[in-house]
């Protein structure tokens, strides 16, 4: 599956208010690929189906953002440590960039409720990403 | 000296210094401290040495406002009082809780914390806890030899309730009771006017009966009234013969501002996929040396004063660990989205990608527990309001006394107090891979039906400077009334989050050295 920035994909990031995406739209690592971004990030979810589930909750709150690379775009400018220049070599260096994203999203009360559970945005949109790819390319795990 | 009031001849008339209403929590604490002195106590209890069925009846009301319990169940009527049956759980109230709060109404003690400290020392001995170190997280890891929850944002820190065994007064207590040749306890006896003089400016004596016995008087130059914060507005309001608004109620203040700990069960859920991190301490009582302790959680100082809100105090129950072999089998619908939240937390946190259960200690976690499934239980503050009152029924009781009615009224502001609070934990436990919070109250000012409060009766006869926020001043003396005193958690200002119990023997003991002070 290819993941294009579409016209309703910059519109939305607009929308939501990310300054980053009103500068200039980019991938989850300023050198990335998006759609091998929103693969990688889908696939830190050894559970799929658990983060599927509540990423169609979340996206049914939020449906503006029914979009992989927007979803890539936002999780990538949630606050959090500066972006290296290239994807981090290991799942957990991945996995650590985004905890600390998770962990700001709590400080700073970026959260949203899905189903009742007060997540972060960036792990909610993260099961979003899960979600959308899943249905994309149904039988195949994100 | 323990009597059985029914003997008395009827007309009797004992004069004394100090007559004590009640012998619960307050008047045995009382009784106890001046045994041995000069000064002549009677110590009037309305029920025998153990449970009877018509004693307690006296206890029956009316509830008029949101649900409550019934009245005669939430008190027992016989020596020892409600410590007959209570729970043991202690915690002081805390410095904060004592200030003016601009934000609350009506808060603001006429003492502060440092003022009943010296107390708390002493109660923690006479409820047979340990040392006055509650909010002590490293004294308390030093003792437990656990780490206790990593919370750094300053929105959210742990707290110690400890656990009196629990101590019953009534049998812990009866023999100092007995022996002390100035106290003259006297069972059966059941106070039904508080006489005063005609301008109500001093107590001239107590009336009594018994049921199906004698009835006699008691004069005293002092008393002290301790028989709850239900009771005590009950008799100050009955006692109309001279002042018709009755006892100490020039300003229309007795019986107002009934406060609870609204408790409700379920507040909100918690899967951790650390459950290490919540040492034995948080999940159950963990028996030290000298004491008995349970961590708990509270907002910090800091959160209550930029957000102005109320207090509030959670425990942690586990309700269900999971496991490698029970996530391998399908989970009932209703506990579905709990794993789903338990496997999301897992698979981003890179210290638990992993199936290896956690090293434990202690009892907790259980030997292959990945994660837990929990939930909260909470007692949060009630503002002071007075539209929460006690007034007095058209029903009477077996004596012919006009029965309690109760109309206990929550706020708005309450509930959203609590809510912001449960979120801030949400958001504490998020911020430090804590877990993931389910707060399970709506997002409004309504309080759920569910809502119940703790047995924790306060603020009836509340403690003020001024006659016109209070009934009694800061030696819990009645405005207005020069010898009647009244001891218990009536006389709190505000309420805090911690069980009552503590706080009720502490300023028992400073009202006991007041009437030392005064009888010198």
């Amino acid at each position: 599956m290819s993941l294009r920035v579409s016209r309703r994909t910059v519109l939305a990031a607009l929308a939501a208010g990310i300054v980053g995406a009103a500068i200039g739209l980019r991938r989850y690592w300023p050198g990335g690929d998006v759609t091998r971004d929103a693969r990688r990030l889908a696939a830190l979810l050894r559970h799929p189906d658990s983060a599927a589930w509540l990423g169609r909750f979340y996206l049914e709150v939020n449906p503006r953002e029914a979009d992989a690379a927007l979803l890539v775009t936002l999780i990538g400018a949630a606050r959090g440590p500066a972006l290296p220049p290239a994807s981090p070599s290991t799942d957990e260096a991945l996995r650590a960039d985004l905890e600390e994203r998770i962990r700001n999203d709590f400080i700073y009360s970026n959260t949203v409720e899905v189903d009742g559970w007060l997540l972060s945005l960036t792990e909610a949109r993260l099961c979003a990403l899960v979600s959308l790819l899943r249905d994309a390319s149904p039988g195949i795990d994100a | 000296m323990i009597e059985d009031a029914r003997r008395l001849p009827e007309d009797t008339l004992i004069e004394t210094d100090l007559a004590i209403i009640g012998a619960g929590a307050a008047g045995i604490t009382i009784a106890r401290e001046l045994a041995g002195t000069d000064i002549q106590i009677c110590l009037l209890e309305s029920g025998g040495l153990e449970f009877e069925q018509d004693t307690q009846n006296l206890y029956t009301g009316e509830n008029d406002g949101r649900w409550y319990f019934p009245l005669d169940k939430c008190r027992l009527r016989y020596f020892g009082g409600s410590t007959n049956h209570w729970g043991g759980w202690c915690r002081p109230l805390t410095p904060i809780d004592f200030e003016v709060r601009d934000w609350v109404p009506y808060s603001g003690w006429p003492i502060t914390r440092a003022d009943l400290d010296p107390y708390y020392e002493r109660a923690q001995t006479v409820t047979e806890t340990g040392p006055l170190r509650y909010d002590a997280t490293a004294f308390w890891e030093e003792q437990t030899g656990a780490k206790m929850l990593p919370l750094s944002l300053g929105l959210i820190t742990t707290t110690f309730f400890q656990y009196s065994p629990p101590t019953r007064f009534g049998t812990r207590y009866r023999k100092d009771i007995e022996q002390a040749a100035n106290v003259r306890a006297l069972l059966h006896a059941t106070v039904t006017e508080i006489e005063t003089s005609e301008t109500g400016a001093e107590v001239t004596g107590l009336r009594i009966a018994t049921l199906g016995g004698p009835s006699f008087r008691v004069r005293a130059r002092r008393y002290i009234l301790a028989t709850g914060a239900i009771e005590n507005p009950r008799l100050l309001l009955l006692s109309n013969r001279a002042q018709p608004a009755g006892v100490g109620n020039t300003h229309d203040l007795v019986g107002r501002f009934f406060m609870e700990h609204p408790h409700v069960p379920g507040v909100a859920g918690m899967v951790t996929s650390r459950p290490e991190a919540f040492n034995t301490a948080y999940t159950q009582h963990l028996s030290l040396a000298d004491s008995i302790v349970h961590a708990a959680l509270i907002p910090t100082d800091a959160l209550l004063r930029r957000e102005r809100l109320q207090q509030a105090v959670f425990t942690i129950g586990v309700m269900g660990v999971f496991t490698a072999e029970n996530l391998a089998s399908a989970a009932p619908a209703d506990q579905q989205r709990a794993r789903d939240i338990f496997n999301l937390q897992r698979d981003l946190d890179p210290a638990r990608a992993t199936d290896h259960p956690p090293a434990g200690y202690n009892d907790w976690p259980p030997a292959g527990a990945l994660g837990a499934n929990c939930t909260f239980g909470c007692a949060c503050e009630q503002a002071p309001n007075p539209d929460s009152r006690v007034t007095l029924s058209d029903e009477r009781d077996a004596l012919g006394l006009p029965r309690a009615r109760l109309d206990w009224r929550l706020s708005e502001a309450d509930k959203l107090s609590l809510n912001r609070i449960v979120r801030a934990v949400a958001e504490e436990f998020g911020a430090q891979s804590l877990g993931r919070v389910r707060p399970a109250l709506s997002d409004d000012g309504n309080w759920p039906g569910e809502t119940i409060g703790g047995y924790h009766h306060m603020g009836t006869t509340r403690m003020a400077d001024s006659p016109d926020l209070g009934v009694v001043d800061a030696n819990c003396r009645v405005h207005g009334v020069a010898n009647l005193y009244i001891a218990g958690s009536s006389v709190f200002t505000t309420g805090g989050a911690s069980n009552p119990t503590l706080t009720i023997v502490a300023l028992a003991l400073r009202l006991a050295d007041h009437m030392r002070i005064q009888s010198s």
